[in-house]
């Protein structure tokens, strides 16, 4: 499916000792809410840090907006006044109390509305207490206001690093609303890049999944089109050896098992007894990471 | 102004404010008061500033262990396009609360304790005794800025507060308790307001240092922004250098011009502002996040050297004391400036010698060409000593005088005496070509490849030979010519335009900084040769009619005839771009 994107990157490279996040390429297709998804240390937060402008200690090439390439980011307000990032770690100040978090964000942000701020904590349930400091806040609490200050600035782009993790099943309900309204009050010009290990509970507002493994991205597309691209198949444990050759992977328990297969591949398992079903992008996520992931080695 | 506030108050506890401004002042003052009943005055402020000074190191260190907390560089700020300048601000605000801080308490304590001196006469008049307490408070911010700048770039803060504090008030004491002693043995109608210039040039220059570190720090914080991909600073690096260079030069005049009208020799300020490009180049380049590996203690020598030359002609003029060399009356201050210069040229020439090819190749220092360096100085000598001839000769055919000048010039050389002669002017550039290097290193390696990229090869480099004139241009009116000024000027600018265009184009041709430094040192120390080896003499007081100026034209076209070759005349490029189109 063509798209036209939000983000584009070519070849980002960045080192560590032990570890390199190598992108060849990158698009985030505009309009959509894309999840960034990948176990721990395979690079997410380094790839969102780097979009962001966290980091500037990387290689390659970036454009914002189809227009506007990582230069104009640091150089011209309006890029970064129309991104909106949340990050991991400590976001504000530990020493800052409620109010003060407040007073910077409409000091540091030009389109930053007080009120809507104001609003969105309460709607939240977020301690309605000035004189609280924002280390004293719950993890869920502390991400809430940091949600709170992106979602109230007039933003066309959101990067959200881990927002679900801290958040409680009901907040996850919530946050996946939240991002379909943002995305909804302006329908295509806006867009949301999140990053997430538990896909599960983000599935319902993924448009776009983006995997990454070891530094670099292993699969990614529109997630009607990776369903298609995967099926779930099920058999019995006698056909498990016949069937597992045409798999792209599989568990098994006693009874049966369970695998991803390639389309393209499901000729192969023609006259087996097996059941054909659309995947969940877990399970879809599940596969490609045990394909490329370290902690499977060579299956 | 609220924004101001706001940027301060998110960076600093306000508790700590609290403390600081209101508590610790209330504490110092009443110490100060306390003291004055048993102790003498001058003690008193020594003991007030010391803790003072302690007061604020342990301020400090809240504001940059929350500036500098962990993790603190991936937050918020850098989501914003302005948070580097937020941040910027809350540290100017912290900076000048310290500033505001340290004048009430000095102000108060000041005049609780000085006020019998005040009344026993010691001060003429009110405007001295202001100035007198300013300068305490400005001794003070200084020596506590400058502890505080060293205290957070060797500890981090990290070995405990306790030594910090103690170290910082050792260093209050020294630049405090020296202004003490200058002061009380000349109390005086103390003129306190040349040194009050200085120390307030350096409060400026200090706390810039300071500012620019905490941001330098902090962008450091986001990684390697070596590269320079993101956000030129060359404008602020050009301005840094240009306030530094020509700021304080001409902030300098007024106390020149102090000097002047009390008949005081003026050869300090001279020795100070050749100091004066070097340091705009190393303040320019410190402050710059996109430089690489700088030689940072040459830079630190260069720019402690400059600090203390000024501070030393602030004081020739305040406490003139004068002295006999060779015949010649001159400042005591200049004998002082000459070894401070010889033991700093020597720390300059080990930590140049130190600091690794790498660092010596980011600053434009190495020896490059040394075959063809030394073929440029022996041309430039050649053409120096025919500048001089012809120079002579015209103006003994203008004015009449007996032609034997010359006669006694080529005498000169090749007198029994000469060799020595020579060998002093050698011994007399290794020991101080760190003055040469000041000027050379702000004209032709900063402000001459950016002024011909500006202005075309040619015309930057006649540009920069005007601006590198009228720099002169207090020395010119008040030291070198003072009964002719206006012609001093002009002829000081037809040299400069002439050695500029042969300097830049020895630099040009062979990328080594240390060709022009060495002919800038011939240029101005061969006089000396000729004048037996004296040259304050030789250079002092000259009188020069507008009629002699044609021939200062014509001796020094032997220099800037080279405008003419391809080099400057940009053919060489425009060949080479041709080559590559093809």
């Amino acid at each position: 499916m063509e798209f036209e994107s939000v983000i584009h990157g070519e070849s980002i490279v960045k080192r560590y000792k032990g570890f390199e996040l190598n992108v060849p390429k990158l698009d985030v297709p505009k309009g959509f809410a894309t999840a960034l998804i990948g176990e721990n240390g395979a690079g997410k937060t380094t790839l969102l840090d780097i979009l962001a402008g966290i980091r500037l200690d990387y290689q390659g090439s970036l454009k914002f907006f189809g227009k506007y390439d990582d230069n104009d980011r640091e150089n011209k307000p309006e890029v970064k006044n129309s991104i909106g990032y949340e990050g991991t770690g400590n976001y504000y100040l530990p020493s800052w109390t409620m109010k003060q978090a407040r007073e910077i964000q409409s000091l540091l942000f030009a389109n930053f509305d007080e009120a809507k701020y104001k609003d969105i904590c309460s709607k939240l349930a977020v301690p309605d207490d000035d004189n609280k400091k924002v280390s004293d806040l719950s993890d869920g609490n502390n991400m809430k206001i940091k949600l709170a200050g992106v979602l109230s600035r007039d933003t066309e782009l959101l990067i959200l690093d881990e927002p679900a993790s801290p958040l409680d099943p009901l907040m996850r309900d919530k946050l996946n609303d939240m991002i379909r309204t943002y995305l909804n009050e302006k329908e295509g010009e806006r867009s949301v890049i999140f990053s997430t290990h538990n896909i599960a509970d983000m599935e319902s507002v993924t448009d776009y999944a983006i995997i990454v493994e070891n530094g670099t991205i292993v699969e990614e597309g529109f997630v009607e089109e990776l369903k298609e691209k995967y099926i779930l198949v099920k058999g019995d444990k006698k056909d498990e050896e016949a069937a597992s050759k045409a798999l792209y992977s599989k568990t098994s328990n006693n009874f049966g098992f369970e695998g991803i297969c390639l389309s393209s591949k499901l000729d192969e398992l023609a006259g087996l007894p097996v059941v054909e079903e659309t995947p969940t992008l877990s399970q879809i996520c599940v596969a490609v990471m045990k394909q490329n992931s370290k902690l499977y080695g060579v299956n | 102004m609220k924004k101001f506030i706001t940027a301060y108050r998110v960076f600093t506890p306000d508790l700590y404010t609290l403390f600081a401004f209101l508590g610790g002042s209330a504490v110092l003052i009443g110490i100060g008061a306390f003291m004055n009943t048993v102790t003498l005055p001058g003690i008193a402020l020594i003991v007030v500033s010391c803790l003072l000074a302690s007061l604020d190191v342990l301020c400090d260190y809240f504001v940059f262990q929350s500036i500098f907390s962990k993790d603190y560089g991936f937050g918020i700020l850098a989501n914003s396009h302005h948070g580097y300048d937020v941040l910027r601000m809350g540290v100017r605000a912290d900076q000048l609360r310290r500033f505001i801080q340290i004048f009430l308490v000095e102000f108060v304590t000041g005049i609780i304790l000085t006020n019998r001196m005040f009344e026993a006469g010691y001060f003429n008049n009110t405007v001295n005794y202001f100035g007198f307490l300013t300068l305490i408070a400005l001794a003070v911010y200084i020596g506590d800025t400058i502890s505080l700048n060293i205290t957070r770039k060797f500890t981090n803060y990290a070995e405990g507060i306790l030594p910090i504090s103690l170290f910082s008030v050792l260093e209050t004491v020294a630049v405090f308790g020296i202004t003490m002693i200058f002061l009380n043995e000349n109390p005086e109608p103390v003129a306190t307001m040349p040194l009050l210039v200085v120390l307030a040039v350096l409060a400026v220059v200090v706390t810039y240092c300071m500012c620019e570190r905490v941001n330098l720090r902090f962008k450091d914080s986001f990684g390697e922004r070596k590269d320079g991909r993101f956000g030129d600073d060359s404008k602020k690096k050009m301005i840094v250098f240009l306030a530094i260079a020509f700021g304080i030069d001409i902030i300098m005049i007024p106390l020149m011009k102090f000097g002047f009208d009390r008949g005081i020799d003026l050869s300090v300020f001279l020795v100070a502002q050749m100091m004066y490009p070097a340091c705009g180049v190393a303040l320019a380049k410190l402050g710059s996040y996109n430089e690489g590996k700088l030689p940072k203690a040459a830079y630190v020598t260069v720019l402690i050297l400059g600090a203390v030359c000024m501070i030393l002609a602030a004081l020739s003029i305040m406490m003139p004391v004068s002295m006999d060399v060779q015949g010649t009356e001159t400042t005591y201050y200049y004998l002082i400036a000459s070894s401070v210069v010889i033991i700093f040229n020597i720390f300059f020439t080990v930590f140049i010698c130190a600091c690794g090819r790498e660092k010596r190749e980011n600053a434009g220092l190495k020896f490059n060409n040394p075959v063809r360096s030394v073929l440029f100085i022996l041309l430039h000598l050649v053409l120096y000593f025919s500048y001089l001839l012809i120079a002579v000769f015209l103006i003994c055919r203008i004015s009449d005088v007996a032609f034997n000048i010359v006669d006694d010039y080529i005498k000169v050389i090749f007198s029994a005496d000469a060799p020595k002669l020579w060998v002093s002017v050698l011994l007399n550039l290794i020991l101080s070509f760190v003055l040469f290097f000041g000027e050379e290193y702000g004209w032709r390696y900063y402000l001459q490849p950016r002024m011909q990229k500006r202005f075309g090869t040619a015309l930057g480099t006649i540009l920069l030979g005007i601006a590198w004139g009228v720099w002169h241009a207090g020395a010119d009116f008040m030291y070198y010519s003072s009964e002719t000024g206006p012609q001093m000027l002009v002829v000081q600018v037809i040299a400069c335009i002439a050695m500029g265009i042969f300097f830049g184009y020895a630099y040009m041709k062979t990328n080594n900084i240390w060709v022009p430094v060495t002919m800038h040192f011939f240029n101005n120390n061969l006089v000396a040769v000729f004048n037996g080896g004296n040259i304050l003499d030789a250079t002092q007081n000259k009188v020069i009619g507008w009629g002699q100026i044609p021939v200062y034209i014509i001796g020094y076209a032997v220099m800037w005839a080279f405008i003419f070759t391809p080099t400057m005349l940009g053919k060489v490029r425009k060949v080479k771009e041709a080559e590559n189109a093809q």
